[in-house]
Formats: C-alpha cells, structure tokens, sequence
C-alpha cells in the first residue's frame, strides 16, 4: 500500500460515517446493543486498517516518509510516533467494545454515551495524525468535550461534582498554561508544524525554552503528573468501559503524546538537551528527573494508602504516567523510546487490570479491598489469574509487558550517566507497587469470608475481552525487538 | 528429545500444574511420586547438560551440580513426605508452589543468560510468597508481603546490574565475569539476608508451616551465594559485611528462645561467614562452595528437627541433630570443618567461630531440650516416631557420604592437621565449658524483635515514624553495648546478665591468646 495522505482521509471518512450513522440510528430509536455491535465492527476495522498502515510504514525501506496533508486549514502528519498512538488506542477500543457486550448487556445506555464513545475515540485517532500545535491542541480540547459527558451516567451528585472537577481542571491547565505555551510558541518562532529537528532552538533563549516546556509539562493535564493529576481519581465514577478505555488509557496517553510531540518536532532533542545540561550544572542534579521523580513517589505512596479498587488504580496510573515521563529526563532518542515502551506496557496492563475491577464489581458487587476474599478466586478464576498477570506486569516481573519497559528504562537511565533520581523513583514505585498488589493477591487467594451477590448476568464477552488483553500483556515481550526497530524511524524525524 | 526442551527445573514447574489438579488427600503421595520422576530425570540426562557455573573448580562441572541440585531434591522430598503424614492444609496447599520454587531455583543453575536467572529468580520469589501466603493467617500475610517487596527491591537492583552490563558490554551472557558492581552487589546481599536487610528472612521463616521452612531455608540464601560466588568475589567490602553479619547473627541468636527464630538467627550468622569467604577471594572458592553444601544440608536439618519437637524423647530430638550441629560449627573432620582449615591465616576469624560454636554446640540443643512438647500439640506417637526421623536420618547419611567425599578431595596434610585441630579443638574446650558456667537465663525478658515490627509493618501508616525510629536506635543501641547492665536487670530478675557478659570477655581474651599462641 502507498502510503500517503489517502490513509489519513479514510480514517477520518470511516469514524465520520460512524458518528453519522449513529446519529441517524438513534433518531430512529434502535436498540442500543446494535450500536454497541456496530461500533466494535467499526473499531475492528479501524483497528485493522491502522494494524496494516503500521506494518507498511514498518517494511518502508525509506528512513523518513513525509506525509502530510491539509484539510480545512488543519495540518495533518504520519508519523511513527502517531501510528503507535493509533494503533494503540484503536486495538484496546476494540478490546473495551467487545467487553462493554458483556458489561452493558442487561442495562441501557442512552445514545449521547455511544456518540460520545466515537468521538472521543475519533478525537483521540486525529490528534495522533495531527500535523501541527493548532490542530493537537484543537482536537486535544475536543477529546476534553467529548470525555466530559461519560463520566455523567446516572446523574448522581457525586458524578456531576466528578465531572465538573474534571472539565474544568482540564480545560483551566490548557487555556493558563498550553494555550499560552502555544501562543508563544507562534510568536516567537512564526509557526507551530511539527518539523524534523524541531523549531525553537535557534529563537528562543534557554530561559524561554524551560518555562515554554514547563508550561506544555503541566499544561497538558492530562498527564495526570503531580499536582495537575486530581481529576483523575474522581473521574473514576465512570463506568469501567470508560474508566478503562479512556481515563486509562486514551485520555492520559493522549496528554503523554502531544507532550513526547512537542519535545521531538518542536523543541528538538538535542535543544531540550542542551536545556537541561545548562540547568543540570547550575544546580548540580538533574531537575526534571527530580520533578517526574517526586510524582512517581508521591503518586505510589498515595496509592498505597487507597482502600477503593478503582482509586488504587487511578494513582496507580498517575504514578505509571510519571514512571512513562522518566526516561524522558535523559532527552535523548533513547529515552523517547522508552517513554512510548513504557506507555504501551502500562495501556495494555492497565486496561486489563480494570476489566478484571469491572468484572468483579458488575458480577460480585466488590469495589473496596476489604471486600475481596477468596470466594472471589473461586466465583472467578479465570479472571482472577489475569488480574494477578496484570498486577505482575505494573509491578515489573519477567517476561510480562510491564518488565520488557522497565528493563529498557532502566537501560536508557544508564547509557550516560547514572540518573540516580530516576533510579531511586522506580526502586520506590516497585516497592509499594509489591506492596499494593500483593495485598489485593493475598485476599483473592488466601482470606476466607462470605460473599454474596444476586447478579447472574452472562458474561463471557467480559472474559474473551480479558482474555484478548492479556495476551498483550502475555506476549508483548516478544514483539518488543519489533516495535523497537519501528521506533528507531524517530531517530529520522527527530534529526 | 525431551532434555532439549526441559531441565529438572522446568520439569519441576510443569509437574506443578499438575499437582495442583489433583486432589488434597492423594496430593504429597503425587509429589512424591513426580519428585522421583523428575530426580531420576535429572540423574539419567545429566551428562547432556552444559552447566557455565564454576569452571575454574578443582572437581567438574557436573558433580558439583549434581550435589547442589541433589541436596534440593532431598530438601524437597522430606517436605513432601512429611506432609503425608502430617496431614495439614497449609503444607499440602503449599506443594505445588513448593515444587515452583525449587524448579526455578534449580534452572538458576542451566541458564548462562543474565536475565534468565534473573527470571527464574523473581519466579522462585513469587513461588516462595505464595507458599507463606499459604498458612493463611495475619502473619504470613505480612510476612509473604515483606518477602515479596525485598526480593522484588534486591530483584530490580540485580536488573540495573545486569543493564548496566548490557551498557558495558552489549551482552548479556554470563560468562564475562566482570560482574562486580554496585548493583549487582545490592541485589545479590539483599536477597542474602545480610545486616540490614535481614529482616524478611526472621519475618518468613517463622510465619511459614514448618514443612515449608525446611524447602525454603535450603533454597533462596543458598542459590544466591552460589551467584555471589560467580559475581562478587574477592571483594574486601564483603569480608566487613560478613564480619558485621555474622555478630549480628549470633548476638541475637544467643539471646533468643524461640527455636525456629533461633536457628534463622544462626542461618543470618552462617550466611555471614559464607560471605567472608566469598570476600576472601579465589583461593577460597573451592571450600566456600562445600560451606555452602554444608549448610544446604545443616540447615533443612535444623529446621526439619522442629517438626521431631513433638515427642518427649529428648535424647532423640538432640541425637539426631549432632552431627549437622558439629558440622555447622566446623568441628574438626566435619564438612565445616573444611572451610575453617583453610582460613585458618585469619586469627580473628576465630572469635566468630567461638560465636558459632556457643550457638551450634551450646545454645540450640540447650533450647531444644527445654522445649515445652505440651504447646506443640498432637504428640507423635511412637509407631511414627520412627518415619518422623527418616528425614533426619537422610539429611545425616548425606552428610556422612559428602563429609567422606570432600575430606579425601581436599587432602589436607597431617602436620598442619594436628596444629590446626588442636586449635580448633581448644575451642570447643574453652567455649562449652563457659557456657555452661554462665548458663542461659530462663527467661527472654527483652521483647527484641518488637522494634522489627514496628518499622516495617505498617499497613497504613507513614513508613518511618520519627519517634519510633529515635527509639529503636537507642533501644537498639542499649542492648548492643554492654552498657546498661542495671537497666537489663531491672526488667528481669532472673537474668544474671554482667556474669553472662563477663563470662564472654573472658571468653574472647582466652580466645585471642591462644590464638596469638598458635601463631
């Protein structure tokens, strides 16, 4: 296939006649598990068609393919970093829609929370081929919008309360701080397209460079990086499908992407480099390490202290989209790469590990650790070994996902010098990482107390879906020399 | 061919999937059944294997390999077949995950790859966890959770270790034997239980089914000091933390009651040695590898004789258990013996094995014949009596056959002999009769190992209290001095603590004098 342009267009001609559609079936009152059908065969053949773009750009023998297009005055790019992003994103939506059969399968939904799926997922699919600032940024805040009424399902108070915390702590961070980093951006270097090598180096003194990346650091709040991440355990009242998909996996990693787009095509390594060598010397450590650092810590110590399931995960997730910004300290190709290794080995363990919440509090009514026995091994086996898998693969045990990221991590944190910060933070996030999760293991298999619950819905779908996923978890080990190489086509577009 | 794909280890892994499928009642007679299979597995194919470990040995490859994994095998056989008649959950529940344990340990030993044995590490840990988790009570929780979170702390240590050789070297074979580094050093003395990272071992030793010790003291210490022995020798570093080690070991094993705390105590005061061995470099390697063979088999005869507690014969409990006393505390032409000849250059090594003596020929039988069998519950009966001893008397013939191997390996000469005996034999001599003089107080008055307790387990509150902290140190620091005596017996009548530590300054003055003497 050739790539070019046409690749993008179908995309976006595919999602746009998937919201079409489901605008028009909901005027005519269709029932909502069709749409729930249509919307995993959309997503199956968005998942495939992003699968083979991956594979053509992959067996491209050119090292650097520039492939852009503008549509409405929107710039729009391929590139490696974009496809990973699209290809992640579009397998776990087809892995959350088929879950979702098993987990709606006997409740409503109203049409708005299929619509808002779609986009959001529409949303996320055309910021990881955005070609510039103005348009990551436009479609950034459109995941924002789109995300915001997902949380709201019953319209409890506590929801409603959840979901203004989160628009608006969202939207506050990227109008103070993103846009105006933006802003300056324009203003100071003329455009803001992403461009090989980036575009600032040569018109903005140092001092500007760091506040500028501070400012894209903590503007993108999506990151969830302390203290800009308290959104996040409050969004987590939404239901699992969209706690998983979305405030696990899309939403964080889409504030993890347009930020790793921003150090490459707009600062440059080698600028951000230089940055952080003329402040490393000034202080005598390594500051960024030892802001990313801190977060790592504080998030795991928190989490620590969580006795809610899905508030465990959410700082478990703050504490992991920390841990994915580490090996960017070392503003190197190398730690570019192990920042996206280590985000596709947390998506893929996160996302397990809240199919298997989601199972248990649809199924056995559990959504604190106090309420986890044994019984739950025995009502659930098969889910309860792929929650202890998943656990395993966050902690960092071989030869899980989570251990083939942390190992490259590590690698990148040595190549140079030693980032002793940096080390420290992961020995510390693994520690009460152990700790958090093995506790939840003892419980399953171990603590004896009575159970009951009356839910008797089926529930297979739930378990092919966690199934699907831990394979990832399984066998991503072995695709790891793969999407290394394909990462190394970085190094081409960051020179 | 089977063997291409399979190692005793994995074999051992395999065969516990299936265990776990097979019903409580019939589950140890199928261990020990699959034990066999997999030995004889192991004894049939073992020329096939290629094994990366000791090369620079004086004997091949294969038999010590065949030692060490045999003395495995042996731990994990009496524990199965103990549990058949013991006929508690706990032990049965932990079987298969007793069987993943030694296999993991035991393919350590056919990989040359760095992260292949870190692999088979972290899964050793992981299997290890569940088999305390299996006792299902408060305190193998928190027990299991300590275990785990040290291991995964001294496992991740050991992946920088091996990153940074990668960094080096672009390779992450082990046959470059430029391995001695920080991280790896971390790594390989946290999972070793030196001083200060001791604390999982007391915690998961005394939390875990007796049964279950008996695997666990022979497996995780030992394995690692094999690696050590690869990674870390000759370093004057490690000669400083064995010192420390071992008196840490043997101050707290002297003043403990509780036998199974007693002999982890000891077991830390061992591993100490071994290390100084290890630091001692390659002229020790030989003799620190039959140190480590001789507490393989001591120690899981040690911990195998609690389960013998139950009978008021105490001539039996302490007669089975002399020879591997004698041999842990290095009486001359035993397997402990070995090591000590050869680093006999060291004069100050000998207060460390007066230590030990005091421990192993004093201390333990002492502890063991005032056990109360009352509190133990069901007694055994004498019919059994003489199948709870099989397994101590296994441990004792095996220690027989390698003593009588190792002792006409070594040659040692008859001139130095007798100089060296009756140095060592002086002793004995000297250490059991102060001992004796001086005898243990009663009672434990000092509740020691609250201060343990207190700064790890905290489920949820602050890691470190500052207060807590400021009053373990000083605690701490009161009873390593010998300074406050009045205070010690204020808070116990009965204890005659200054003739106690009297007696041990003497002791060490008589100690350093002959040594000067031999000199």
């Amino acid at each position: 296939m050739h790539l070019n342009i046409l690749s993008i267009i179908f995309i976006a001609i595919l999602l746009i006649a998937a919201l079409l559609l489901g605008a028009t079936v909901a005027a005519k009152r269709t029932h909502t598990s069709i749409l729930l059908i249509f919307q995993t065969i959309v997503s199956f053949v968005i998942c495939a068609f992003c699968s083979y773009l991956a594979y053509a750009f992959y067996k491209d023998t050119r090292p650097f393919l520039d492939v852009r297009a503008q549509i409405f005055g929107l710039n729009f790019q391929l590139e490696p970093l974009g496809i990973i992003f699209m290809v992640m994103i579009s397998v776990l939506w087809f892995a959350t829609n088929i879950y979702s059969l098993g987990y709606f399968k006997n409740s409503s939904k109203p049409i708005k929370y299929y619509f808002c799926i779609l986009a959001s997922i529409f949303s996320a699919i055309m910021l990881a081929i955005a070609g510039d600032l103005i348009t990551a940024f436009l479609f950034y805040e459109l995941l924002t919008l789109f995300t915001f009424p997902l949380i709201i399902t019953s319209g409890t108070d506590q929801e409603l309360k959840a979901a203004n915390k989160y628009i608006l702590s969202l939207v506050f961070f990227s109008l103070t701080l993103l846009l105006p980093a933006i802003v300056l951006i324009l203003h100071y270097c003329g455009s803001a397209i992403f461009t090989a090598g980036g575009i600032v180096s040569s018109n903005l003194s140092t001092i500007m460079i760091l506040v500028t990346f501070l400012m894209f650091l903590y503007g993108s709040a999506k990151i969830a990086l302390i203290p800009v991440h308290f959104w996040l355990p409050s969004a987590m009242v939404a239901p699992i499908p969209v706690s998983a998909l979305l405030h696990a996996v899309a939403v964080v990693k889409a504030g993890l992407f347009i930020f790793l787009k921003v150090c490459i095509y707009i600062y440059g390594i080698d600028c951000l480099y230089k940055m952080n060598e003329h402040f490393s010397q000034l202080i005598g450590f390594n500051f960024f390490a030892l802001l990313i650092g801190l977060s790592v810590v504080i998030a795991s110590f928190v989490a620590f202290r969580q006795a809610q399931l899905k508030k465990l995960l959410a700082y478990s997730t703050i504490n992991n989209m920390s841990l994915c910004l580490l090996p960017l300290s070392m503003f190197s190709i190398d730690g570019i790469k192990a920042s996206v290794l280590q985000m596709i080995s947390h998506a893929v363990g996160k996302i397990t590990l809240f199919f298997a919440v989601g199972y248990w509090e649809r199924e056995l009514s559990i959504k604190s650790i106090q309420d986890l026995s044994a019984a739950v091994f025995h009502k659930s086996k098969f889910v309860a070994w792929i929650f202890v898998i998943a656990a395993f693969s966050i902690i960092g045990f071989p030869p899980l996902a989570g251990f083939a990221s942390k190992a490259y991590t590590i690698y990148v944190l040595l190549i140079d010098r030693y980032n002793y910060i940096a080390l420290a933070a992961i020995l510390l996030s693994t520690l009460f990482g152990a700790h958090y999760f093995g506790q939840i293991i003892y419980r399953i298999f171990f603590v004896k107390t009575p159970i009951s619950s009356d839910n008797s819905m089926c529930v297979s779908a739930m378990k092919i879906a966690l199934f699907l996923v831990c394979v990832l978890v399984l066998f991503y080990a072995m695709l790891f020399p793969t999407v290394i190489s394909f990462l190394d086509k970085i190094q081409f577009y960051a020179e | 061919m089977l063997y291409n794909f399979f190692n005793p280890g994995i074999l051992l892994i395999v065969l516990s999937a299936i265990l776990r499928l097979i019903t409580s009642n019939r589950r140890p007679y199928f261990a020990l059944g699959f034990i066999t299979l997999a030995y004889i597995f192991f004894c049939t194919t073992l020329r096939k294997w290629s094994f990366y470990w000791f090369d620079q040995f004086l004997f091949s490859d294969e038999r010590a390999m065949f030692i060490v994994i045999s003395l495995f095998f042996l731990a994990l056989f009496v524990a199965s077949f103990l549990s058949a008649f013991e006929k508690q959950k706990q032990d049965i529940a932990a079987l298969h995950w007793l069987f993943v344990y030694v296999g993991s340990t035991i393919s350590i030993l056919f990989t040359s790859h760095l992260l292949f044995i870190l692999l088979f590490l972290e899964l050793a840990t992981l299997a290890a966890t569940f088999v305390i988790f299996c006792s299902k009570n408060s305190a193998a929780a928190n027990a299991g959770l300590t275990y785990l979170k040290f291991h995964i702390i001294g496992g991740a240590f050991f992946l920088m270790g091996i990153m940074q050789h990668y960094v080096k070297y672009q390779s992450f074979q082990f046959s470059n034997y430029d391995l001695q580094d920080t991280f790896f050093m971390l790594g390989l003395l946290i999972n070793l239980a030196i001083i200060p990272f001791s604390y999982w071992l007391l915690r998961a030793y005394s939390a875990a089914s007796t049964l279950s010790t008996i695997v666990l003291s022979a497996c995780t210490t030992k394995i690692v000091a094999l690696l050590a022995m690869n990674f870390l020798y000759e370093q004057e570093l490690l000669v400083i933390i064995g010192c420390l080690t071992t008196t840490f070991g043997i101050l707290f094993a002297f003043m403990e009651t509780n036998l199974r705390l007693l002999i982890c105590y000891f077991m830390i005061a061992k591993i100490g040695l071994t290390l100084i061995y290890i630091g001692f470099g390659q002229k020790m390697m030989y003799t620190t590898f039959v140190a480590i063979v001789n507490d393989l088999i001591c120690i899981p005869a040690l911990m195998c004789c609690i389960a013998l507690l139950k009978t008021e014969l105490r001539v039996l409990k302490v007669s089975l258990i002399v020879l591997p006393l004698l041999s842990l505390a290095g009486f001359p032409y035993t397997l402990g013996y070995i090591a000590k000849f050869y680093s006999q250059a060291h004069w100050w090594l000998n207060l460390l094995y007066a230590g030990v003596i005091i421990i192993a020929c004093c201390h333990i039988p002492h502890v063991i014949m005032r056990c109360k069998c009352s509190k133990l519950g069901k007694h055994i009966s004498a019919k059994n009596l003489f199948v709870y001893s099989l397994p101590l008397i296994a441990f004792n013939l095996a220690l027989i056959s390698l003593n009588i191997y190792f002792m006409r390996l070594f040659l040692i000469k008859i001139n130095l002999l007798s100089a060296f005996i009756s140095k060592q034999l002086a002793l004995f001599l000297v250490v059991i009769p102060i001992y004796l003089i001086f005898k243990k107080p009663k009672r434990l008055a000092i509740n020691w190992h609250s201060w343990h307790l207190n700064l790890f387990d905290c489920r949820t509150q602050w890691l470190i209290k500052i207060n807590a902290v400021s009053n373990i140190i000083q605690t701490h620091v009161e009873r390593m001095t010998v300074i406050s005596f009045e205070r010690l017996k204020r808070q116990s009548s009965s204890i005659n603590t200054s003739q106690m530590l009297i007696g041990m300054m003497i002791t060490a003055l008589i100690l350093i004098l002959l040594a000067g003497l031999f000199e």
